[in-house]
């Protein structure tokens, strides 16, 4: 056959070719065989090459393969394993030819092959080189992505572990100040058990403690990076020989491990079962983990000192929070006081049947009761924040204004006034005023207004009842008094001396029960305000001339002088009260002035007042009596009343006369040497014609 | 009649219209001796102003409170009256108040003469409101 001769042709040719017949034994084995395998042509030849050069795991499919590819059914192309005579694997691509003889059946099976032994070990290594550099890339991203160190330190030694196929290696952190301790470690190597192994710590259970000591860190920690080969020797330091020999370790690989440029510990790797030199690959894998392995650690130190931050911050916002909870505890704890206490107020005074209010600068309800509802027909809720002005009538709320603005000046005031109820029921309320004053300032104004129809009901009733029997008596008296005059004059005819007596003594009691019940009559009238005095200018001396004219029978029957002295000057005066005043004081000052006396009555000018007066010459008033003499039947002496035929009600209603015309009325005495009646009446206001006086009274 | 207290004037008729027959008497008594006039009595409004239209008194006392018909009605009446509203009218009164006798005058009262009066000088008081 052409083809088996053709060896020149064959053995020139770089690729394997080997020509089998159909039963598979070999024909021709050309020269790139023979330096592949060792094998000779001759040595080959007739031999079957599943029989001896391919891998024993790959002859039966190999032998499957050349049947299928003698009966034309097998693909051209396959793959497979020789074993050279040295044992030496070598991968070969091939690829097959048959040729058939003149019958149509393969006679030869011609297989062309290429050795990718080389390409196979150099694609093994990139393989390698990109796991490593995955895995570093891995456990950088896991270096960069987790803060937990432990974490990280496990990862890096089972991962190095599984790509370097060493049997051991560990991570070990020696601070500068502190015991060494063991980090992190993956093992696959059951190490003998140690001579002394006082615990089950996995640092003790073996002589795996040697690795912890001082010595074996302090010799690698100046280190860049260093390989201890035991097999190849001799190298070791003898401190290190002499751990790696005991522990059975054949080949060493320790990085130290630096952040910030400082000494933290070690990565070790440890070959103790096989004996496996590492590449530089490797070498360089782990110097770079151990790079690595420094920034975590710095990552984790920082994150410490982070969470320590942290931690202190939130111990500080613990605290605050703390701080904020009591204080808000003990807010809420014065707020429900406070809240309970205003209930326990809004209770009581809603039960109260007056209308309570507190009422602030601004005349706006801060507070209100519930009688502000039944009075105004708004709910009492709706009237707190309002103003004064939008609830109570507009008269009313006139009527009102001075009265606040004095009491937010700062005084208490109460006044009686007449308010609208429900829209038209007007009702006598009395108003109190109580300036709440808080740091010198008023805050507001606590009001109370108090329903007061029923006594205003009572004293016109009262005054009815007065006028009714000051009538119903006046009327007996007119006849009484009227007949004792015609008697006592002897107009009907002469009275014996006896009868004359007594006649004068029944008159006599006749006019005084009389001037009684004029007395009680105009007291009553003006202390229940029925009165209404009219005031207008008058001329001071125009009063004075007119009462001593009015006085001066009296005092003539007495021997007293009436002399006067009156400034030129205007009052602000109801005349027939004024004189009523004066005439009771001449009175008074004629009946307890001795015979003889003078009765001095003066008017001068003072600063938006006249003060009057009405000098005496009598006995004089005691000085404790001085304020008293003004109340009712407060005589200085009680037998005054018969002697001096007075009602002991005179000076009650002077005083009621002067408080009207917003006066003043008041005594002084010497004892002994007689008494001055003083008071004062307002100036009359030129532009207003109105007293030139102040605000209303408190 | 010869005046008692030798005040020479001359003798008057006087209508007193009072609900109080006592006050009537004492009124009655005291003008009749001091001034010696003639007293003329009625104790109702009504009653007053029948006795005026018929006897043209030359003036009036009249009480101010009196039941049914009270002095001021009666003296719109008596004003109102063509027959009787010359009459001089003397109010009598225990109503002592300034306002009151200023209201009694702006109706048209001559005089006002409080209660109790003394009837001893009735007579005079009289005379002096209406310039006898």
């Amino acid at each position: 056959m052409a083809i088996l001769e053709t060896a020149t042709i064959l053995d020139t040719a770089g690729t394997l070719i080997v020509v089998f017949d159909r039963q598979g034994k070999i024909q021709r084995f050309n020269r790139a065989c023979e330096t592949l395998t060792g094998y000779d042509e001759a040595e080959v030849k007739g031999q079957c090459a599943w029989d001896f050069l391919l891998a024993p795991a790959e002859s039966s499919a190999m032998q499957v393969v050349f049947d299928r590819l003698v009966n034309g059914q097998a693909n051209a192309y396959s793959q497979n394993t020789w074993l050279g005579k040295d044992g030496e694997k070598h991968t070969i691509a091939w690829s097959s030819t048959v040729l058939t003889n003149s019958q149509g059946t393969v006679d030869f099976v011609i297989a062309s092959g290429l050795d990718f032994t080389e390409q196979r070990k150099n694609q093994r290594q990139l393989e390698k080189q990109y796991r490593q550099s995955h895995l570093l890339s891995e456990i950088t991203r896991e270096v960069n992505r987790s803060l937990a160190l432990e974490a990280v330190l496990h990862t890096t030694v089972s991962e190095v572990q599984a790509l370097l196929g060493c049997d051991r290696v560990f991570i070990i952190q020696a601070p500068a100040n502190g015991a060494i301790t063991l980090a992190a470690e993956a093992t696959t190597y059951l190490e003998p058990p140690a001579e002394l192994s006082p615990s089950s710590d996995r640092a003790n259970r073996s002589n795996f403690h040697l690795f912890l000591q001082a010595a074996y860190v302090d010799h690698y920690r100046p280190q860049s990076i260093s390989v201890i080969d035991m097999v190849a020797g001799p190298g070791a330091a003898p401190v290190i020989a002499d751990i790696l020999t005991s522990s059975a370790v054949k080949l060493e690989l320790v990085v130290p491990i630096l952040t910030q440029n400082q000494f933290w510990g070690l990565l070790v790797a440890h070959q103790c079962t096989q004996y496996r030199q590492w590449s530089p690959l490797e070498i360089d894998l782990m110097q770079q983990l151990a790079g690595q392995i420094g920034v975590a650690i710095h990552h984790a130190e920082l994150l410490e000192h982070l969470e320590e931050l942290v931690n202190e911050r939130t111990a500080e916002l613990t605290a605050a929070n703390q701080q904020l909870r009591q204080e808000m505890s003990e807010r809420w704890q014065t707020e429900s006081a406070l809240r309970r206490s205003e209930k326990q107020l809004r209770l009581v005074t809603n039960a109260l049947p007056a209308l309570v209010a507190y009422i602030d600068t601004y005349h706006r309800y801060r507070f209100n009761n519930y009688a502000y509802e039944s009075w105004y027909g708004i709910p009492y809720q709706q009237i707190t924040g309002r103003q004064v002005s939008d609830i109570v009538e507009p008269k009313v709320y006139q009527k009102m204004v001075p009265y606040l603005e004095q009491a937010l000046n700062g005084q208490k005031v109460t006044y009686e006034t007449e308010m609208v109820q429900n829209g038209d029921r007007r009702v006598w309320v009395s108003v109190s005023y109580m300036p709440d004053i808080q740091d010198d300032r008023v805050q507001g104004i606590f009001s109370m207004i108090s329903d007061i129809s029923d006594r205003k009901a009572i004293e016109r009733l009262k005054d009815e009842f007065v006028s009714i029997v000051s009538h119903e008596l006046r009327t007996p008296l007119t006849s009484v008094h009227g007949s004792l005059k015609l008697l006592a004059t002897g107009q009907i005819g002469e009275l014996g001396s006896q009868g004359k007596e007594l006649v004068d003594i029944a008159l006599d009691n006749t006019e005084r029960l009389t001037r009684l019940i004029n007395d009680v009559l105009d007291l009553e009238r003006m202390t229940s305000d029925q009165v209404s005095i009219d005031p207008a200018p008058c001329l001071a001396s125009d009063l004075i001339n007119q009462a001593i004219k009015a006085m001066q029978s009296m005092a003539h029957d007495h021997s007293i002088t009436l002399a006067a002295e009156a400034a030129p000057v205007m009052v602000w005066a109801d005349s027939d009260y004024i004189m009523q005043a004066l005439i009771n004081l001449l009175s008074n000052a004629i009946k307890f002035s001795p015979k003889g006396a003078t009765v001095l009555v003066k008017a001068r000018s003072a600063i938006n007042k006249v003060e009057f007066s009405v000098k005496d010459g009598g006995r004089g008033i005691p000085s404790d009596k001085l304020e008293t003499i003004f109340e009712r039947f407060q005589q200085v002496d009680t037998s005054d009343a018969r002697e001096r035929g007075g009602t002991g009600l005179g000076l009650a209603i002077c005083r009621e006369i002067i408080q009207q015309h917003q006066g003043r009325i008041w005594a002084k005495s010497l004892h002994g040497h007689g008494s001055t009646f003083y008071f004062t009446l307002p100036k009359p206001d030129v532009d207003k014609t109105m007293p030139a006086s102040d605000a209303p009274t408190a | 009649v010869k005046p008692l207290l030798g005040i020479s004037m001359t003798p008057k008729q006087i209508l007193m219209i009072d609900d109080e027959t006592d006050i009537q008497t004492v009124a009655r008594i005291g003008l009749s001796l001091v001034g010696g006039w003639q007293v003329l009595t009625a104790s109702s409004g009504a009653e007053g102003i029948l006795q005026a239209k018929g006897h043209r008194p030359d003036a009036i006392l009249l009480d101010v409170m009196m039941p049914d018909m009270d002095g001021f009605a009666t003296l719109s009446a008596l004003k109102a009256d063509a027959e009787t509203q010359s009459i001089p009218i003397i109010f009598l009164t225990a109503k002592a108040k300034a306002a009151d006798r200023q209201k009694m005058y702006a109706i048209g009262a001559q005089g006002v003469i409080n209660k109790p009066f003394d009837p001893t000088t009735l007579t005079s008081q009289i005379a002096g409101f209406l310039g006898w």
